[in-house]
Formats: structure tokens, sequence, C-alpha cells
């Protein structure tokens, strides 16, 4: 039983995401997650029984740990696929996708890194048609894959202009 | 072409004493005195970019850079006869930094190889005045049952003379962006200046145009003009406003024949055999679907819209018998804007849509609507991205079906979805007959459908056995939906990207969604409930025939095209 959702495409091969996206969203859930909990425990404190802090600090610490676990397996679902015509990006866990793009469709290829990606030396990528549903993105690549992903796309789809 | 048009002579007529302007000279000669005289026309028309020259392809630049200040009587375009705009008296010849082919001939000596850009019909204010009147005694009508208890006679002449001074000004504002206006459609190229507060230049490339539509607001009607509005697939399409309305039908035609890739003049697409001016249609042409005006009503009667506000005018009722309040705040507190509601739903669903007619012409396919004002909306048949067929269940009773086309860029009239209509309201053979004057190719009921597997049914309690699916050598199709019957075509070439979504209950059950994206519109494809394997198998097959389809239709109309437009 193939799985269309987890395999490659018939002689491609998935490229995953750049091993820093990993820290950068390890960072991320301890930073956000944390600072909600630090939060919530100090309204608690304020307001509550000493027992509700420490169950808000247990119950977050647990979340914390359960996201902190799970970004492995979530950075390592995240893939992209470059097929001679068009473009495979699969992800999530849970909610499983894959998107196949065209290059012919592509009508912008979006690169961009805010200022913590960029601290990691991270790029998105992201492909734009004429469609508002395609939701074609890749993550968390090194600036420079990014780069090069990005002229070797535009490329194809320079060669391969399907038009309106 | 050449000929003068009876709109250029005519703004005589609508000027302000222009002493200096000859009356009577042809159109081609230099009949514009320098322009500083003329107050109306901006000091910049010495260099307009109607003088640009082709070549150059950035030529919506509206104050090119020239290396030196150049008369526009120099540049070596063969839109330079421009001959209304250059001042007779600017300085000869004699430095041009461009390659002059030959001594520059006197304008006048010569009939222009273009026609030059020209203005409107100079009656576009008067109707723009006679829009804003209405709309002033459309918001008065909606206002006047409030007010209506503090109105005397003073208070209604205040009005009056409010609107006739709001009518005036409008009328003002029209006429200055009348002066303020140019146009020029022509063998090469499709051109909109206005040069009022913020000037612009639209240059629109002929294989860019989505759609061609003539608007004939009920005014307009009356003076025998109309509106072309064109559709680039940008958000706003570009409108000339107004122009005589025989005209306005010859540039349609003209246009829709250049944006199919034709190659053809002006000159010749006149020479076509023309639509008649009051139907709007040419010998022929084909009426492939007339609307029913029953058919509109039920559709109307039987909106959720229209439902949901007479269910509100009798809760605000009962309500208010109920609680015995005054039959004036049960009127106005509850059931007025419900009745205005429904009133609106019935505008929007009937009035609009009376006399639609769907024509199939040689070029494309044509809608035209309206009982005052008259919309005729027409594009080329390969600028349809997919087509939605709707069918309400209250509906289900009378057989009758909503069809909507996608087109990109269409204005989002105020219909109750998106889409441009193609069937308003109307029986299956209806439907049909306008499936079949689009894509002949297909024939919906001969399409192969296939059904959901069983085990679907733990996810989709109500109506599962309704999805359906089918695809063949142009399209791919779902329907399905109980509530809301929904058939959602989607041809190959018009594909954008596919998806495959799973969660986690569908995994434990092994199905899969597939959803295919189109340009935003009524269309929105998605198979639920599919094997994965399918699902796979059917996405790559999806991408490989989208991105054969759409290589063919590319080679096509390159080679229909010796369009220089078609470079961009």
């Amino acid at each position: 039983m193939t799985d269309p959702l987890r395999e490659a495409p018939p002689g491609l091969e998935w490229t995953p995401l750049s091993p820093n996206y990993e820290r950068m969203k390890h960072l991320l859930v301890l930073g956000v997650w944390g600072t909600w909990g630090i939060l919530v425990a100090i309204v608690c404190g304020i307001w509550a029984p000493m027992w509700a802090v420490g169950l808000t600090v247990v119950v977050f610490a647990a979340w914390i740990v359960y996201r902190y676990r799970r970004i492995r397996r979530m950075v390592a679902a995240w893939g992209y696929a470059e097929g001679p015509t068009e473009l495979f990006i699969r992800r999530g866990l849970l909610m499983r996708s894959l998107t196949v793009v065209p290059y012919g469709r592509m009508q912008v290829v979006e690169v961009e890194s805010g200022p913590i990606e960029r601290h990691f030396g991270l790029t998105t990528v992201r492909l734009v048609t004429a469609s508002a549903e395609t939701d074609a993105e890749v993550p968390g690549l090194a600036d420079a894959a990014a780069a090069s992903l990005r002229d070797r796309i535009t490329e194809k789809g320079e060669n391969q202009a399907g038009g309106l | 072409m050449t000929a003068p048009e009876p709109p250029r002579e005519a703004p005589d007529a609508w000027l302000p004493p222009a002493p200096q302007r000859a009356q009577s000279e042809p159109a081609g000669t230099p009949s514009f005195p320098p322009p500083a005289v003329d107050p109306g026309r901006p000091p910049q028309r010495a260099e307009p970019p109607v003088a640009t020259p082709p070549p150059v392809p950035s030529a919506p630049s509206p104050a090119p850079h020239p290396p030196s200040f150049v008369p526009s009587a120099q540049y070596p375009a063969p839109s330079s006869p421009s001959a209304q705009y250059p001042a007779p008296s600017s300085p000869p010849p004699s430095s041009a930094p461009y390659p002059v082919p030959a001594p520059l001939p006197a304008p006048a000596s010569e009939p222009p190889a273009l026609p030059a850009a020209e203005h409107p019909h100079p009656a576009s204010p008067l109707v723009r005045g006679w829009i804003t009147l209405v709309a002033i005694v459309v918001i008065l009508a909606h206002n006047v049952t409030d007010a209506s208890q503090g109105l005397h006679a003073a208070g209604v002449l205040r009005l009056v003379a409010l609107a006739a001074i709001v009518v005036v000004l409008s009328m003002a504002l029209g006429f200055v962006r009348w002066r303020t206006t140019w146009f020029l459609i022509s063998d090469t190229e499709l051109r909109i200046e206005r040069r009022f507060i913020v000037h612009s230049v639209d240059r629109i490339p002929f294989t860019r145009i989505q759609s061609v539509n003539v608007v004939q607001p009920f005014a307009a009607r009356l003076l025998g003009l109309a509106a072309l509005r064109i559709d680039v697939g940008a958000k706003s399409g570009h409108t000339i406003e107004f122009l005589p309305r025989s005209r306005a039908y010859r540039m349609r035609d003209y246009l829709l024949a250049r944006a199919h890739g034709t190659a053809t003049t002006l000159s010749e697409a006149a020479a076509l055999p023309q639509a008649d001016a009051w139907h709007d249609r040419a010998v022929h042409d084909e009426v492939v679907f007339k609307v029913r005006l029953t058919d509109l009503i039920i559709t109307a009667v039987l909106s959720p819209g229209f439902l949901i506000s007479l269910a509100w005018v009798v809760l605000a009722v009962v309500l208010g018998v109920a609680a015995q309040g005054s039959p004036f705040v049960v009127l106005v507190g509850g059931a007025l804007p419900a009745v205005l509601g429904a009133a609106e739903t019935v505008n929007r669903r009937v009035l609009t849509q009376v006399n639609f007619e769907l024509t199939r012409s040689e070029r494309g396919v044509r809608a035209a609507k309206g009982l005052t004002s008259l919309t005729s909306e027409s594009l080329p048949i390969d600028r349809i991205q997919g087509i939605a067929v709707h069918q309400n269940i209250l509906w289900r009773p009378f057989g009758l079906y909503q069809v909507r086309m996608d087109v990109l860029g269409s204005r989002r009239e105020k219909e109750d979805s998106i889409g441009t209509m193609l069937v308003p309201a109307g029986r299956l053979d209806a439907v049909q007959a306008a499936l079949g004057a689009i894509w002949p190719q297909t024939d919906l009921l001969a399409l192969d459908w296939h059904g959901v597997p069983r085990r679907a049914r733990w996810l989709c309690w109500i109506g599962p056995g309704t999805q359906r699916f089918a695809e063949d050598d142009f399209l791919v199709a779902t329907r399905g939906g109980v509530l809301l019957h929904r058939i959602d075509l989607v041809p190959h070439a018009r594909v954008q990207s596919v998806s495959i979504d799973q969660g986690p209950l569908q995994r434990r059950l092994r199905l899969a969604t597939l959803a295919i994206h189109t340009s935003p519109g009524a269309v929105h494809w998605t198979r639920r409930w599919m094997e994965p394997e399918d699902a796979g198998l059917l996405c790559h097959g999806e991408v490989e025939q989208c991105r054969r389809a759409a290589a063919m239709t590319n080679r096509r109309s390159r080679a229909a095209s010796q369009d220089p437009d078609t470079v961009f």
C-alpha cells in the first residue's frame, strides 16, 4: 500500500528542511509557550490559590515537553521534491497534505526571512499562482538552498509558462 | 476609422467659448492653439505620451525623459500625427535626438497613419449628472420614511436645492473629467489617459484582455451612449465612458477579436456585420438561452436571503402584536429593515437579471441583461476558468439551476456570490445548452460519474451518496450536496495547482480529500472521501494533463497571434 502523502513521487526524493529549522522551532516552543506559562502562572498567583499556580506550571510543562518532542517529527514531515515539471510539497503530522504546483503556473516566487529566521540563517520560499487557494510554501531552508531553489524554479517556470 | 467620427466634431458644441478653435477643420489638422492658451489642457501636453514611439516598450510613462526637450511633432513615431496636440508654433525640428526617417512633413499635409487619441463622447457629463440624480432620489426614498414626520415645505425646498447643487457639481466634475480623458483604440494599441488630478496612462496589451463589457445606464441609453469596460484580470477594469452605442459595440467586437489572438485591423473589424443597435446581436450570433421571468421570481423567492427576511417580518409582527406595541414601532423597528432586505434580494436576483440573454458568437459568449440599464459582457471562451452549477434544495421541485462562470478579475457584482452569471435561473436543458455552447466537447450527463467508498458514511452522515466525481479529456467535475447541490467544472488547462489533504479520522478510515485550485471565484473544486491511492494517481495525472493542456493552448495562441504584446 503506497501512501501518496508520505512517499515521494516516482523517481524523486524528498528534500528535508535545514536542521537549523528544528533548532529554531525548539527555541520558539520554549520561548512562546514558556512565556505564556509564566504569564498565566503570575495571574494565578495574584488572583487564585497556590494549587492553581502549581497546576498551571505542571500543565504547561507537560505541554511544552510534548510539543518539544514532537518537533523533530513535524520537521521531518515537511519536505519538497522538484519534479521535472512541477514542485511537490508535503507537510503535517496530524493534518497531512501534499501540494503539487506545475512550474508553468507560478506567477511569483516569494522569498522571505524574518528576524528570528535570519538569526538561524533560514529563509522561506513561497510559490504564488493565480489561485488564492494554492498554499505552497517551504519554510526553514538554508539561505543558499533557498536562493538556488528560487533560481531553479523561476527558470523552469519561464521555460514552461502556461499563462492563463 | 480615418473618417472623422461625429463625436469628434461635436465637442465644440459643449465647450466653453474657445474662439481659437476652428470649428470646421478636419480632424487631422493642428487645430489646437499653443498649449498654454487652453486652460483645459495641462501644459505637459506638449510632450504627451500620445507621441511616444511604439518601439519604446515602456510607453505608458507619462513623462518620458528625452535627452533634451523635443516637441512631440518630432518623434518619429507613426502616432506623431496626433496633430491635435503639438502647437503649430512649436520650434522647428532642428536637433532631433531620434533618427527621423525623412524630413518631417507638416502634420496637415499627410493624413494621419493612426487615429489620434480622442475624448469620449461630449454628452458623458450629462449621463453622470443623471446617474447622480438617480442616486440622490434613491437615497432620499430610503430615508424619507424615517424623516416623513418632521417634513414641511421649506424642508422639501431645501432638499431639492441641495440635490440640484450636488447634481450640478457632479456634472461639472464630469465635464472636467471628460475634458481630461483621452483614449486611443488603434490597430497597434489600446490606451486610456487621464490627466485630471491624478495623471495616468493605461496601455492595455490586447492579449491580456479577459472580457469586454458594454454598459448602458438608463440615461446613456436614452442618449444612445454606452460605456466600454475592459477587464484585464487586475482587480479593477478599465472604463471608457461614454461612446456612441454602435461605436462601443464595434470596438467591443474588435477588442475581443484581438484578445482572442486574431490579427485583425480596425478597418477589417468595421467591415464585419454589426450588431443591431438595440439588441446587441450580430447576424450570425446564436441565442443559447433566454431567462424566463417566472423562473427568476421562483429562484428569488426561494432563496435563503428572501426567506430569512420574510421570517423576520413575520416574527416582528407577531412579537409586536403579542407585546401590544404601537404599530409604528413594530413597522419601523422590526419589519422595515427586513422588508428592505427582501426588496434587495428581489432587486439583485430579479431586476438586475431581467431579460438575461446568453449568446454564442463566433469568438466567444456574451451575456446581456437589464431592464432600464443594459449590460452586456463578452468574453473569449478560453478565458473561462471554471463553471459552477448550483441548485438550492427548494429549487429542486421546479428543476431550476443557476450557473456561474469564473473569469479572471471580473468585477464583484452585487450578486449573492461572485462569478459571472451564465444562467441566472434555468432548467436542466438550459444548463446543458449553456455548457454545450461553451464547451461542446463535454456533455454533463454523459460523463462517467464515480461515487465514494461506503466507509465514508462514518465521516459524512448526510448524503455521502450524492458525492460524485467525473473526468474526461477536457475537464474534471465534482458534484454533491443536499441543501445546496453543486457541480464544479474545471478544464484541465485552467488548473493552477492540486493538493491532497488528510485529517486524522480520514487516515483511520484510509480516505483523503483532493482539491483542485483555480482562480478566485464561484468554483471550489474538492473531492472528499477518496481512496488515498486514487487521490495520488489522480493528482499526478491531473498535473500532467494540466501541463499538457496549458502547453497546447499556449502554442495555439502564440501561433495565432502576431501581436507584439505576446512578448509581455
